[in-house]
């Protein structure tokens, strides 16, 4: 791993540690951690693999109900209720990717997201299952071992705990042959075929990984809100996810993190005032699209840091 | 060199052919390689990048078949091709513009692990992939362009990087489509020089539109006109063939 990455990675757990002392309240920091790793999960499929899906609300959503479901109908564990969220989201993941990785470009996009409004439309009607229209009420917290997890803070740890260790697993992915072929195949699909990789395979496994994470973080909403709300299968929530690593930058694992970032305390701050969330989203997502296409993080990586370096070397020449 | 009678071709199409709706692209060529340089040569348009597309499973063909050491892979992905052992570069520079020039030749090097679809461990721990492809770096003369964006590296070698990239797969034979098109003279000598080089290693097929340049470096020409194999034979032979004469060399 580059040092520069370790650097970034170092900075934000120190962050993250001292974040809900700071954060105007800490289900908001908790919130803001859910969608970061969401957002890094998404940044596999869109920024390292180049497949636009609109449709990641699935994974997310399908993580949030099962663990829900689970919480209440089958044991009151958190860690087996995240397991099944995740082992279902893949599941889900493995089959949406199965019968949309073959398509490329809009159509990719357009078969990504019949599936995610399908599964939205069984939550929709299955009402005895998933509550319907109100959500998935009253999913519990159990405690985790000793552990309580009802007051805020608690929850929050536990969070930033498996953040941290999903995180790190997915800067491994990209790093991994796996995710270097991805990214070769991304840049050039026919040269990637010519020198042997079967492109298909790697699209999907990539696709799984990223559906295994989202679903990880739609489990951990669950647990914050104490229920799923219909929309976390909305398809406005698979755009926020691709707003967060446009605005923040994709391909750089960090972009996704300061989109997220960005996004939900913006949100949070706008909706004190008004309820026109969505017209500020889509202007953000235009301010994105036309002014800084390499996202938050290119913006400082192309445009400030060398301005920043030449005005230092000028200040500071170096002696030779 | 001379051809035994017996002996298994490394590549060989049996009559394929391969139409475009009403343009018969590719018109039931037969041709086999065994070793050294066959070069294809032929007027633009006449199915020379068709019938690489085909080889390489690109394209499959409409009839006829195509065998790699006897075992037939017509059909066959460009992947499974490609992992069998027939390596190809493109007529118009194909790389992975915004990877290192390291990078593109380390990850065509990594499709021949075992742990390519590996998700976990370092791609740098991969064994003797680094190596390998710091070999073909310093072959290609791109050490000093290693940490580069692909894109950034000067058109010529660019060239050499899709040749690199090529090699990288560690193939059996080489499919090489215009490898100096576009290049000025010295450069196409540095390739040139490069590609008999190779050709001791493996067989290669050059498609390639200098005559001069083919008569001297290929050890047998196959001529394709309109989809149609018109002749196929030693540089001598080709240029003494009255057909070709007519239809392609015109005076040479
Ligand atoms: N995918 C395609 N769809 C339709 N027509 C095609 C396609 N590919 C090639 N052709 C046509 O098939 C014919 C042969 O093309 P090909 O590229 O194989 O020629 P070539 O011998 O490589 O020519 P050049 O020397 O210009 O590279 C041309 O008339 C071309 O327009
Ligand atoms: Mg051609």
């Amino acid at each position: 791993m580059p040092r520069s990455q370790l650097v970034m990675l170092a900075s934000f757990f120190a962050l993250a540690l001292v974040f809900p002392l700071v954060a105007p309240y800490e289900a908001l920091a908790s919130e803001i951690l859910i969608f970061a790793l969401f957002a890094m999960s998404y940044d596999l499929v869109l920024g390292y693999g180049g497949m636009l899906s609109f449709g990641h609300a699935a994974f997310f959503g399908i993580g949030a109900y099962s663990t829900g479901i689970i919480l209440i109908r089958v044991v009151p564990s958190v860690p087996v209720a995240l397991l099944g969220a995740v082992c279902v989201s893949s599941l889900a993941a493995a089959f949406v990717g199965y019968a949309s990785i073959r398509r490329h470009g809009i159509y990719f996009t357009m078969v990504t997201l019949a599936f995610a409004q399908m599964f939205y439309f069984i939550a929709f009607k299955w009402t005895s299952l998933t509550g319907g229209d109100d959500g998935l009420q009253g999913v519990p917290r159990p405690n985790i071992g000793p552990t309580d997890i009802h007051p805020e803070i608690n929850l929050y740890y536990f969070i930033l705990a498996l953040v941290i260790v999903s995180m790190f697993i997915i800067v491994r992915v990209v790093h991994s042959p796996l995710g270097t072929a991805l990214q070769a195949l991304r840049e050039n699909r026919n040269r990637a075929m010519s020198v042997g990789y079967n492109v298909d395979r790697f699209r999907l496994v990539a696709f799984v990984i990223s559906g295994c994470f989202a679903g990880l973080a739609g489990g951990l909403y669950a647990l914050l809100l104490n229920m799923v709300p219909l929309g976390s299968l909305h398809w406005t929530t698979s755009g926020e996810v691709v707003v967060m690593n446009i605005i923040g930058g994709m391909a750089t694992l960090f972009g996704p993190v300061i989109g997220a970032v960005s996004i939900i305390l913006l949100r949070d701050i706008i909706s004190n005032y008004t309820d026109a969330w969505s017209l500020f989203m889509g202007l953000i997502f235009m301010m994105a699209v036309f002014g800084f296409r390499d996202g938050i993080v290119g913006f400082f990586r192309n445009k400030i840091i060398p301005r920043a370096n030449k005005i230092l070397g000028q200040a500071f020449p170096r002696k030779h | 060199m001379t051809v035994q009678a017996a002996e298994i071709p490394v590549l060989e199409t049996k009559a394929v052919t391969k139409h475009f709706g009403a343009l018969t692209a590719v018109n039931g060529v037969s041709l086999s390689v065994s070793h050294g340089i066959q070069s294809i040569i032929g007027p633009n348009g006449a199915g020379k990048t068709t019938f690489f597309n085909l080889l390489a499973g690109f394209l499959v063909p409409d009839k006829g078949s195509i065998f790699y050491r006897g075992k037939e892979i017509t059909g066959l992905a460009p992947y499974e091709i490609s992992q069998m052992g027939v390596g190809r570069s493109f007529q118009i520079t194909s790389i992975f513009p915004n990877l290192s020039v390291f990078e593109n030749i380390r990850v065509a090097c990594q499709s021949r692990s075992k742990s390519r679809y590996n998700f976990f461990m370092s791609c740098e721990k991969l064994p003797g992939v680094q190596i390998a492809a710091r070999k073909i770096l310093s072959q290609m003369g791109l050490e000093d362009w290693a940490d580069s964006p692909a894109k950034n590296l000067p058109y010529g070698l660019q060239r050499c990087l899709d040749i690199g990239i090529s090699l990288a797969t560690d193939p059996q034979i080489l499919l090489l489509d215009e490898p100096t098109s576009g290049m000025s003279v010295e450069d196409s000598a540095v390739i040139l020089k490069l590609i008999a080089e190779i050709a001791k290693l493996m067989p290669v097929v050059l498609i390639e539109h200098n005559i001069d340049m083919v008569l001297t470096i290929s050890d047998r020409i196959a001529v394709l006109y309109q989809g149609l194999l018109l002749a196929e034979g030693t540089p001598a032979e080709i240029q003494g063939n009255q057909e070709v004469q007519k239809a392609y060399l015109g005076g040479y």
